[in-house]
């Protein structure tokens, strides 16, 4: 693979001088355009705090002020939940390529009975849905209820994900399948054996729209874990979030006066928890990403 | 396992791979049920007056059915054709100017020669996925604001300043190229992905036969994306009465109503008011029966004009 | 064969996986407080409600502050052993509604503020929650109805439901003046002070001259950053912003006029069109910041902090605004302003009395006497006194008059550390519902003397309408409550977008008929007609 990778760019890239100017061009333009914003992020966090409430700093932070860091760090639950995220990703992203693999294969095999019953049977759930109350109560049944299985065993399948494998595993040649029934295999050992090793790109996605999806989410524990030791990361952005939104309109002269201390106290809060909780998993993409660089497959399509 | 099956014979079709396919399926399919189905009795408050503290079901007269009132009320609202309207057309202009924005981005990615470099574009690219909606409004309001970095253009080149947040006109355009800027790049990975799976060697031939690179990425880079392409635009068209609220009601005012209010704001300023968990749930619903009939076409044009279809 | 290894290692990792969740819920679990022994023990109780969001302060740590010790023994000597589960206050919400939906396992005492009234008559009506009445005829040692007969008679207005019973206790509060005058606090127009000296300009005694004043700032550059920014922060789309009062404006789409028993719309009062022929003056100034109609906290308190709001509505008494100021600054409160000619212009004031929140004895409580018994301290003037002014000598004492002034214990950081605060920062609002005896002397105190100037002079003024128009509204009933629901969606929906537009001059007063057709066809006299019969029983209620 990495030979086929060291050549690839001098054999089939030979293009004129200008358009790789252009290209390069844009790519920097865009490069620009989107990491603005975390930048500015970052610039607020540690910009002085008043500077930030006046929201004007747009180029290069204005004072400096590292209390928020601070803040964040000496929390202990702050860490707790730190190591909550990290259960609930690993298992999550492991669950869900597992899932997506069993569920999309067989939708592959044009002779399945049902194939179509079986689709429409996994697409109706993207539209339609029951609601916070029946799936509560449907949770609290299966004594999940205030327990990390709440966040973890609902969220397995994704059925989005199951699509995206069954498009990618329909561009693999039928021939690839056909001589592995000719060597008798059954349709588990074709999957994990012939399918797998040659679908790097799409599992290589799944984990990744699983780790950040996961890393991201924040409603199952809000209705789900009213117990704040097994909240993940994120709902500690919700609730400076929420803090942050109270309606001052409604409140009477004393509980103004709180809310707007806890508001300002939370003001540049929001910016260093969203560098602190978005750095790491920023970090794991490059990971993933060498299974999405052209040709990485060139190895494995050989028959 | 090898001694079950006959060797030398190319197999038929047989209910043991019925039996095999199914198995493999079984707990995939056990999940759905368990989660997305049973639940989802949860649907006949559209037909009711529910509040939390009644039963969904039962027999001894607690329950107020209502029949298709909730959906007669919203059909007769004073507001339903601006929410139709602003609701779809959001989404449309989302599907119209930004469908192919991580399509185009992923083939300018692939074409970049250097590879840090190229996966340093690629991972700026998705930075602005990670930003909370609450965060980008803010940066957003603040930067069309009469004072704000883009009036400062305009003056720049000799226009006078626009009250970009107070001016009905503006607010699509505002929404749609955030929501672009916001998701074009996480978008492109999964296009990148198909991308990966061509043999190189084709590339090879193509520039023997003398094509260049314009022609290698019309012939085979973009072939080689046109399943998942299809797959995505059928969703696409499936969510076209789908426009973010969340994001919406961050950067929204009275001021722009006419044009901003979409569907998921106004339930928004209804929840505020207590007791819209029925007449929620039956907006809902009749958006996604909207929403999955336009699926259904979008797929059946699909199979008949493309060959590329979800069933 | 090889797949089958990797199909079972992969099976093995999830297994691990799974053994490592069940690990952690399971010892989690006991952490929750979530104890499945039914409470059969006599005084055991378990309690749900939010915890505060407090940084610093924590329910948690609540056996290291002093305050807490106190009420800890009021509720041993009352027999009772109480058992907390504390879920965060963001959260809270969603918690509280689903818990409560299913009805089952629920706690004996619950914190259910965040459900509207319908819901909690709903769930009355469905045996989630109890009857009260027959409870404390039965149980209570007289303190409950000491309190809510005698001390807060205002509160069975606002409690009992249609059905005359009464479901949950509430969050009593008082502000009283010298002992006994209600002391109401105003919502109002505050300007800058300091801009007034700053450029040598008189106090504003009309709507004209405060008009003037705010085009003044603009153009003396008050905060002397060599731009005309200095604006005014108000949102014209509601009634709720002073100035609206000025033109006799109720504070709502339908507001209460306490004093004569009415229900009024600022649609229907006359000086409506003047109030936004004013508005629309203000906006062609280019005094009205137009970019922060609508805008969440966040926007405001920018301009703040960017030293460019000249004026807005608030509090009377507020001091949160100053320090956020850059380079500092003074806001004075201004009496309501003359803007009519025959139109007197009103306060708008917060009642002095408040009754909010709600807590509720469930079904599943099998000591009921228990509960009434909680319910007995809560109500008792010791534990008011504990909660809302703490321990003498350490967090209040007597001013020379007698009246009660809180000793300053510093930050909330140096409060968590010293332990030094009363009951209300530590508890108020979880399960513990806040009893207060406010005054306003310790108020006056904490202010420059010109607000407390104005605060004394508002005290007696007339006419006013209040900001909190449901604490003098009874609770609708079922019919009452759907028609009000459906109607005020759409109804808010239009009200706030003419009132915005007609502010802005988007849209024209020659069309007043047509506006005032359709705001009739979308309910506005009929939620009128609604709130008047809820008005008519909140005051036949005793």
């Amino acid at each position: 693979m990495i030979t086929a990778l060291k050549r690839n760019p001098n054999k089939i890239r030979q293009g004129s001088i200008i358009v790789d100017i252009i290209l390069y061009t844009m790519a920097i333009v865009i490069c620009l355009i989107t990491l603005y914003p975390f930048y500015y992020v970052i610039i607020m966090s540690i910009s002085s705090p008043q500077e930030v409430a006046a929201m004007n700093v747009f180029l290069i932070p204005k004072g400096f002020f590292l209390g928020s860091y601070e803040l964040i760090l000496k929390d202990a639950k702050m860490w707790w939940a730190y190591s909550n995220t990290l259960i609930y990703v690993t298992a999550g992203a492991v669950l869900n390529c597992l899932m997506a693999v069993l569920g999309a294969y067989p939708l592959t095999v044009k002779n399945l009975k049902g194939r179509k019953w079986i689709v429409v049977f996994l697409l109706i759930p993207m539209y339609f849905g029951g609601g916070l109350i029946p799936t509560y109560l449907l949770i609290n049944k299966l004594g999940m209820y205030n327990t990390m299985f709440a966040v973890i065993i609902p969220g397995m399948v994704s059925i989005w994900n199951i699509i995206l494998v069954r498009t990618f595993f329909t561009t693999i040649p039928e021939g690839l399948k056909e001589s592995a029934f000719i060597d008798g295999a059954s349709h588990l050992q074709l999957l994990f054996k012939v399918i797998l090793p040659i679908s790097k790109p799409i599992i290589a996605v799944i984990a990744i729209y699983s780790v950040v999806g996961i890393w991201n989410s924040w409603f199952d524990a809000l209705v789900y874990l009213p117990n704040e030791k097994l909240h993940p990361l994120q709902m500690y952005l919700y609730r400076v979030v929420v803090q942050q939104s109270v309606d001052l309109k409604t409140l009477s002269l004393e509980d103004t006066r709180h809310a707007v201390a806890n508001m300002l106290s939370s003001i540049q809060l929001k910016y260093a928890i969203i560098v602190f909780t978005t750095l790491p998993v920023i970090f794991t993409y490059p990971f993933f990403q060498k299974y999405f660089i052209k040709g990485a497959l060139l190895g494995s399509l050989k028959e | 396992m090898k001694a079950a099956s006959p060797v030398s014979k190319r197999r038929g079709f047989h209910w043991r791979d019925h039996l095999q396919l199914y198995l493999i399926m079984l707990p995939v399919l056990a999940h759905i049920f368990i989660f997305s189905y049973i639940p989802m009795y949860g649907i006949v408050i559209a037909f009711q007056n529910y509040y939390p503290g009644k039963p969904f079901l039962s027999f001894g007269g607690e329950i107020d059915w209502v029949g298709f009132q909730h959906f007669i009320d919203f059909f007769n609202g004073p507001y339903f054709v601006r929410l139709m309207r602003n609701t779809f057309l959001l989404s449309f202009y989302f599907l119209i100017f930004g469908f192919w924005v991580p399509i185009l981005f992923a083939l300018l990615l692939n074409e970049l020669r250097t590879g840090a470099f190229k996966k340093f574009v690629q991972t700026a690219s998705y930075l602005p996925h990670f930003i909370s909606n609450v965060v980008v409004a803010g940066m957003v309001l603040s930067f069309i604001n009469v004072d704000g970095i883009i009036n400062a253009f305009v003056k720049l080149f000799g226009g006078s300043p626009v009250a970009l947040n107070t001016e009905p006109g503006y607010f699509p355009a505002i929404y749609t190229i955030t929501s672009i800027w916001k998701a074009f790049g996480w978008g492109s990975i999964l296009y990148l992905a198909a991308m990966s799976s061509v043999d190189p060697h084709l590339y090879e031939a193509a520039k023997i036969d003398g094509a260049n690179r314009f022609k290698q990425m019309l012939n085979i880079t973009l072939p080689s994306i046109r399943p998942t392409i299809f797959i995505l635009l059928i969703f696409a068209i499936g969510s076209l009465l789908s426009a973010n609220s969340e994001f919406i009601l961050l950067i929204y005012n009275p001021m722009v109503y006419e044009t901003a209010d979409v569907i998921g704001t106004y339930l928004f300023r209804e929840g505020l008011l207590g007791g819209n968990f029925s007449s929620g749930t039956a907006v809902g619903l009749l958006v996604s029966l909207i929403n999955f009939t336009l699926l259904y076409t979008a797929n059946a044009l699909s199979r008949k004009y493309s060959d590329y279809a979800l069933w | 064969m090889k797949i089958w290894r990797k199909a079972l290692l992969s099976f093995m990792a999830a297994v691990l996986v799974m053994g490592t969740i069940t690990a952690c819920s399971s010892g989690s679990k006991e952490n929750a407080g979530e104890g499945s022994n039914t409470t059969e023990a006599s005084g055991k109780l378990r309690l749900l409600g939010p915890s505060s969001s407090n940084k610093h302060i924590r329910f948690d740590d609540r056996e290291k502050y002093p305050v807490w010790k106190e009420v800890d023994k009021l509720l041993d000597n009352a027999g009772l052993d109480l058992e907390y589960e504390l879920v965060p206050s963001e959260q809270y919400d969603v918690v509280i509604k689903t818990r409560m939906a299913s009805g089952s396992d629920l706690p004996d005492i619950v914190n259910i503020s965040k459900l509207d009234n319908t819901t909690v008559l709903n769930l009355a009506k469905q045996g989630v929650i109890q009857d009260l009445t027959p409870l404390i005829e039965k149980y209570s040692n007289g303190n409950i109805k000491k309190m809510y007969d005698q001390e807060f008679p205002y509160a069975k207005k606002t409690t009992t439901s249609p059905d005359g019973k009464m479901y949950w206790f509430s969050n009593l509060h008082k502000k009283t003046y010298q002992g006994k005058d209600p002391a109401p606090v105003s919502l109002t127009m505050l300007i800058r002070k300091d801009w007034l000296e700053k450029l040598n300009l008189p106090v504003p005694t009309t709507a004209q001259e405060y008009l003037d004043t705010l085009k003044k700032f603009r153009e003396g550059d008050a905060n002397g950053n060599g731009q005309k920014d200095e604006v005014l922060a108000y949102d014209p789309g509601i009634f709720s912003g002073a100035i609206a009062q000025w033109f006799g404006l109720g504070t709502d789409i339908t507001a209460v006029d306490v004093e004569n028993k009415k229900v009024v719309s600022p649609w229907y009062q006359e000086g409506i069109k003047d109030y936004f022929r004013y508005m629309q003056q203000l906006v062609k100034e280019g005094v009205l910041d137009t970019s922060l109609i609508g805008a969440q906290g966040e926007q405001r308190t920018q301009k703040m902090t960017e030293n460019q709001v000249g004026s807005l509505s608030d509090y009377n008494l507020a001091t949160y605004n100053e320090p956020l100021i850059k380079g500092g600054g003074e806001f004075l409160p201004l009496m309501p302003l003359k803007a009519v000619d025959n139109i007197t212009p009103a306060a708008q004031l917060e009642p002095p009395f408040l009754v909010w929140q709600k807590y509720a004895i469930t079904k599943d409580c099998k000591d009921v006497e228990a509960a009434i018994k909680f319910f007995d301290v809560i109500y008792s003037e010791e534990y008011a006194n504990l909660l809302y002014w703490g321990i003498e000598g350490k967090t209040y004492e007597l001013d020379s008059n007698g009246a009660k002034i809180f000793i300053n214990t510093g930050s909330e950081e140096e409060q968590a550390k010293s332990g030094l605060v009363a009951g209300r920062q530590l508890f108020g609002d979880t399960v513990f519902p806040r009893i207060q005896f406010a005054n306003l002397e310790f108020e006056l105190t904490s202010v420059p003397a010109y607000k407390a100037d104005n605060e004394l002079e508002i005290l007696k003024y007339t006419p006013y309408f209040v900001n909190m128009n449901n604490n003098f509204l009874a609770i609708p009933n079922d019919q009452q409550l759907e028609r009000k629901t459906k109607i005020l969606t759409n109804l808010t929906t239009y009200s706030t977008e003419l009132a915005t537009k007609l502010a802005l001059g988007q849209k024209s007063l020659d069309d007043w008929d047509q506006y005032m057709t359709e705001l009739k066809k979308l309910g506005l006299d009929e939620l009128m007609e609604i709130d008047q019969q809820l008005l008519d029983r909140y005051n036949s209620i005793n």
